[in-house]
């Protein structure tokens, strides 16, 4: 080890200091919230039935595609989950939502009160109307392709 | 629920949770500083949202012979992840060594470690968590490449790259970057 490294190890090791205070009590207190977000989306989620996708189409106010892809793009959601929503990773997975499964309502009840780390979307920066438009978006793509397109998953 | 209220969670043990975050969090913390450049805030935030992510599966975790390297993992993750997320981390371009008009006077060791961590701080995001993981963690290579998925090759060259510029920012012109290993994983 040259002297260098010697001293920067000393510097790292003379950074140290005691934690926070209240440590503990933010790691709770983050938890709950994480709780009350997961169960809010499940009750969202079951309220409108599920994932049935026939509902789901019909469920949803109409949308315009074009200005979905526009605000996708624009407001940051593709920097997680892909341009065209094939998905991403940000803390963990960033889900698929190229002909998302999921309901509108529930859809935007995950824009409004997102689970886990996902910026939330109120109705002041994202209006009823937007939350329609890329969902509207999301739904003219083509969404996963099935194993038997590519040939090397074939082989 | 309300926000005083008892932890939502069923069947999880506590006070080994609250044990495990008296007894690794002062260290943690200090990981956390460091990668996240000294911003006290930042760490602060990373470090109780790597804690939230382990109490959730504290049942599963609290097994393992290291749980602290799963609280790890998730800040160094979450270090570099925030940073491509937000953009608003560019570089601060290093400015050249001795310039400073104090620099004569570096001889004291506080100043030094002074300049060592804002160097430090001054480096892109994975080559400072290459750096905090050899040299605070210590960490080996391999160790540092399993965390970081990366190579061991790739690791070791961050690891110079990242030396070299911290040497260019104090304005040190001592060895270049060992490779021996000493004590513990760093070299």
């Amino acid at each position: 080890m040259t002297d260098f490294e010697r001293r920067l190890r000393a510097a790292m090791a003379a950074a140290a200091e005691p934690a926070p205070a209240g440590l503990l009590d933010g790691i709770h207190r983050r938890h709950r919230r994480h709780v009350r977000r997961v169960a809010t989306a499940c009750v969202a989620v079951l309220a409108v039935g599920g994932l049935d996708v026939a509902a789901r189409a019909q469920d949803a106010p109409a949308g315009d595609a074009v200005n979905g892809k526009r605000l996708f793009l624009a407001d940051g959601c593709f920097e997680c989950h892909g341009r065209v929503g094939e998905g991403g990773a940000y803390n963990g997975t960033a889900p698929i939502l190229a002909k998302t499964a999921l309901p509108f309502e529930g859809f935007k009840m995950q824009l409004r009160n997102p689970v886990n780390e996902m910026p939330p979307y109120a109705d002041a920066v994202m209006s009823e109307q937007e939350v329609a438009d890329i969902y509207a978006y999301l739904e003219s793509l083509s969404g996963r392709s099935p194993v038997k397109d590519f040939p090397l998953l074939n082989n | 629920v309300s926000e005083d209220g008892p932890p939502d969670v069923i069947g999880v043990d506590d006070s080994s949770f609250d044990d495990f975050v008296a007894g690794s969090s002062a260290r943690l913390f200090t990981t956390a500083r460091l990668l996240t450049g000294g911003h006290r805030a930042e760490a602060e935030d990373l470090l109780q949202g790597a804690y939230e992510r382990a109490y959730r599966r504290w049942g599963r975790i609290s097994r393992q012979a290291d749980p602290e390297r799963y609280v790890r993992q998730i800040l160094v993750n979450a270090s570099i992840d925030r940073w491509r997320r937000l953009r608003r981390h560019p570089e601060i371009p290093l400015p050249p060594g001795g310039t400073d008009p104090g620099a004569a006077d570096m001889a004291a060791a506080v100043a030094d470690r002074d300049l060592l961590l804002r160097g430090l701080a001054a480096l892109p995001p994975r080559q400072r968590a290459v750096l905090v993981l050899r040299y605070f963690e210590d960490l080996s290579e391999a160790q540092t490449a399993l965390m970081l998925g990366c190579s061991a090759g790739t690791v070791k060259s961050q690891t110079a790259r990242g030396l070299a510029r911290l040497r260019e920012f104090t304005g040190d012109a001592g060895a270049p970057y060992s490779g021996a290993r000493e004590g513990g994983g760093a070299p």
